[in-house]
């Protein structure tokens, strides 16, 4: 590529700075355009300020939204942390169990327990009166630590927050123009699976309220190690708000599911983990223990783990056969 | 300091200034330059500007005892190419070759023995090196006269539009410019502001967006073939978009202060032929490995076997100058191979009987952008892994979004070069004023909404 033949008059010096401020003045009249059309166009349709955590919030948000929007006739409504957004197939329980509806409101662990009980206070602030409530927990649950912060914000309206300056609110008016086509991609294989955040909302809405794990399965030197225990006293310290949400929809409807772990971790001090996590959830939630979902695994091999407490393709589906069963069984015994 | 930080939007404007008010005071102006470029390279370490200073002040002495003392010429080429190619080999090679040294007697259950230096890799140290290397080599071949100006020298090896990542210019093209009054038009100021906000839009928008992409796909333990595949493009626009910016930038910006750079790039993506490809990507490396080492090595003078063998030799070393590492030998490979495959072709057929245009490009294409997955593909797990990741090509939603984000990148890029072959470089620069004004206010938008994405380093300062 050759230059054209550049015909003005050549300059130095302050001359030369004069051209300069003439070729220069396109360009800061675009800059100006631009500024001036996004000051407007924030001033007309301002939008919330996304917070960092995108991938959380927007879960977060995505089950507030749904919970206000599912039907009210829910057969079985899933509430947890993200064993059960991610370990549950919606379809493959509903066809095992005579076309069911099956609607997931599970979050993540950092809403902890007061989390829980707001999905589930939402859905029944609307009328809704679910057959069966299934409280979907990883096996490591007293272990988890929920933010204080993260609960306050879920309850706050689900709406963003503006940004305090003006140039931020520009910035992120602007990020909305592109955010559709151009989103950043989410971490690993989730980016692989979903892309980025607006699209794992869309499946989230569209797949009933539950995702999947795209990762295959754990690196096989995971397998061995032990994750450390130690109780949160903050996980704790919400059951109350769990137990008050879960005494208003009646506990006589709701079934505690503790997931599975790695059969390799039920060598360690993982079995008593368990049977003490049941007994306190049944005893502080006011549930039944005779009322317990039976013939539910405790442990499944490595390979069927996407994650330390996600399951991959092949876990979920032999997961979702004893669930299916553990439903039917239980209809039988406590008819809906 | 990048051309990607604050404390650039500062500096430059202050120098640019000030250069001007200096008007036609040449030395004055020089100086100015001088002190500018090293003030740029020593924003990121000041240690590495005796390096810079170390470099230049051999290549000088080499010339001028080459232009002094006829008789001693090569001696003094020796004595800069082995100061050259020895700080290259010291800060950028050895660990690398101690590293594969230890590795390879590790295998024959010997015990490793090199010491690996683990030295800081001080910025654009390979393109600069080129540059005044380049100097000597031309000054010993009487193609340029030895430089008797210091400080005109030192600004020519520092200046610092170009320092750190290219183009790297040759002395007969670059010395004279710093001999001689520098006058600016409105046109070639227009020009260089309408390169300026190009680049940065190829870095910003087209580098760093497609660079996230890049980075979510390449990976050890990827098991979709599609993102290996889509991940492999976002890669090619990624390197693409930042360093043809990066080139977009400098040269725009030499342009202010009244200095023509060459061009590095000319629409490489539009390539009929791996060939077509090389004289269209970083123009300055491609056209420096065959002035300096292809054609010494013979070129095309002894028979296609030779020919073939000086092809994949330089491009080997082509790939070793890129990096440290044994996937840019694996690229350079690849493309020698690519280069003696398409020599082979082009001579077997015909111009009438070659292929159909779509398919020489889709062709081209996928070799460059499979050259491109071993350049990304940094360690032998991840070449092997992704690779075998081909074999799942599960089709995602992730996918679908990737590539609605790939097309959305690709779009005004493609025009733009659509526009510049049709209509010349100068499309839009030259446009009436309404249009550029728009066009740039639409790029200034959407850089600004991607603004959180940006990387202020560049691919080629690693370099």
């Amino acid at each position: 590529m050759s230059p054209a033949a550049a015909p003005l008059r050549a300059q130095q010096g302050p001359a030369a700075l004069a051209a300069l401020s003439r070729a220069v003045a396109p360009t800061l009249l675009a800059l100006g355009l631009a500024a001036a059309t996004t000051w407007l166009w924030q001033r007309l349709a301002p939008v919330g300020h996304q917070p960092a955590e995108q991938l959380e919030y927007a879960i977060v948000r995505g089950q507030l939204e749904r919970a206000e929007r599912i039907a009210a006739a829910t057969d079985v409504v899933v509430i947890g942390d993200s064993a059960g957004l991610i370990n549950i197939d919606p379809a493959g329980l509903s066809a095992a169990v005579d076309g069911i509806s099956v609607e997931g409101l599970a979050t993540l662990a950092f809403a902890g327990p007061q989390g829980h009980a707001l999905m589930l206070d939402r859905f029944r602030a609307r009328g809704g009166a679910p057959r069966r409530v299934l409280l979907a927990l990883r096996a490591l649950a007293l272990r988890g630590g929920p933010s204080e912060a993260a609960v306050e914000r879920m309850l706050q309206s689900p709406e963003l927050p503006l940004a305090a300056a003006t140039l931020d609110r520009m910035r992120d008016r602007l990020q909305t123009l592109v955010a559709p086509s151009l989103y950043l991609p989410l971490p690993g294989a989730w980016s692989d699976y979903y892309g980025g955040v607006a699209p794992l909302d869309h499946m989230l809405r569209s797949r009933h309220g539950f995702l999947h794990d795209p990762n295959k399965s754990l690196p096989r030197r995971v397998f061995p190690r032990l994750p450390p225990y130690d109780r949160n006293a903050a996980f704790e310290a919400q059951l109350p708000q769990l137990a008050a949400a879960i005494a208003a929809i009646g506990p006589e409807r709701v079934r505690l599911l503790l997931m599975p772990e790695m059969i390799a971790f039920r060598a360690g001090h993982m079995e008593a983990v368990r049977a003490e996590t049941i007994a306190l959830l049944e005893s502080r939630l006011g549930l039944d223990p005779a009322r317990r979902l039976s013939g539910l695994p405790d442990g499944l091999p490595g390979d069927r783990f996407a994650s330390i407490t996600h399951l991959n393709a092949l876990g979920r589906a032999e997961y979702n056969q004893s669930l299916a069963a553990a439903l039917r069984r239980d209809r039988e015994r406590f008819p809906w | 300091m990048s051309f990607v930080s604050l404390a650039f939007a500062v500096f430059f404007p202050v120098v640019l200034v000030l250069y001007h008010l200096l008007g036609a005071r040449l030395r004055a102006q020089n100086a100015l330059l001088l002190a500018a470029s090293y003030l740029f390279y020593g924003w990121w370490d000041w240690r590495f500007l005796g390096l810079l200073l170390f470099t230049s002040l051999v290549d000088y002495a080499a010339a001028r005892l080459m232009a002094e003392r006829p008789a001693r010429r090569g001696v003094a080429l020796a004595v800069s190419l082995s100061m050259n190619l020895g700080v290259l080999f010291a800060f950028k090679y050895f660990d690398f070759f101690a590293d594969s040294l230890n590795a390879l007697l590790a295998q024959f259950g010997a015990t490793p023995s090199f010491t690996l230096l683990h030295v800081i890799l001080p910025v654009g140290i390979s393109f600069y090196t080129f540059q005044s290397m380049a100097y000597t080599i031309d000054v010993y071949r009487g193609v340029v006269a030895a430089e008797r100006d210091l400080p005109r020298f030192l600004t020519y090896v520092a200046f610092f539009p170009q320092l750190v990542a290219g183009p790297i210019e040759r002395a007969r093209h670059m010395l004279p410019q710093f001999a001689r009054p520098r006058h600016v038009t409105l046109d070639g100021l227009r020009r260089g502001l309408w390169l300026i906000v190009w680049g940065y839009y190829l870095k910003i928008v087209l580098g760093d967006v497609s660079g996230a992409y890049a980075d979510a796909a390449f990976r050890v333990d990827q098991t979709f073939g599609w993102s290996v595949i889509l991940g492999t493009v976002a890669f090619g626009l990624q390197i693409y978009g930042d360093f043809s910016g990066y080139s977009a930038i400098a040269k725009g910006t030499a342009a202010l202060l009244g200095f023509e750079l060459m061009w590095n790039f000319d629409r490489p993506y539009w390539s009929l032929d791996v060939r077509e490809f090389w004289q269209r990507w970083h123009i300055s490396l491609s056209t420096w490995l065959r002035d300096y080492l292809y054609i010494p090595l013979g070129g095309n003078r002894r028979g296609r076997l030779r020919t073939m063998l000086n092809l994949f030799l330089t491009m080997v070393l082509g790939g070793l100058w890129h990096g440290a590492a044994w996937n840019f030998v694996l690229w350079g490979a690849w493309h020698g191979a690519l280069l003696g495959v398409h020599r082979v072709y082009d001579a077997a057929l015909p111009a009438q009987r070659r292929l159909p245009v779509p398919l020489a490009w889709a062709l081209t294409t996928l070799a460059v952008f499979i050259g491109w997955f071993f350049f990304r593909a940094r360690s032998w797990p991840m070449i092997t892994g992704m690779t075998a990741a081909l074999g799942n090509l599960t089709w995602t939603p992730g996918h679908g979004a990737l590539l609605v984000a790939l097309a959305v990148l690709i779009a005004p890029v493609a025009l733009v070069e659509w526009l510049q072959a049709r209509r010349g470089a100068w499309v839009v620069a030259d446009a009436p004023v309404p249009v550029r004004v728009l066009w740039e206010a639409a790029a200034l938008l959407v850089m600004v909404a991607v603004m959180d994405r940006v990387r202020a380093e560049f691919i080629y300062f690693q370099f």
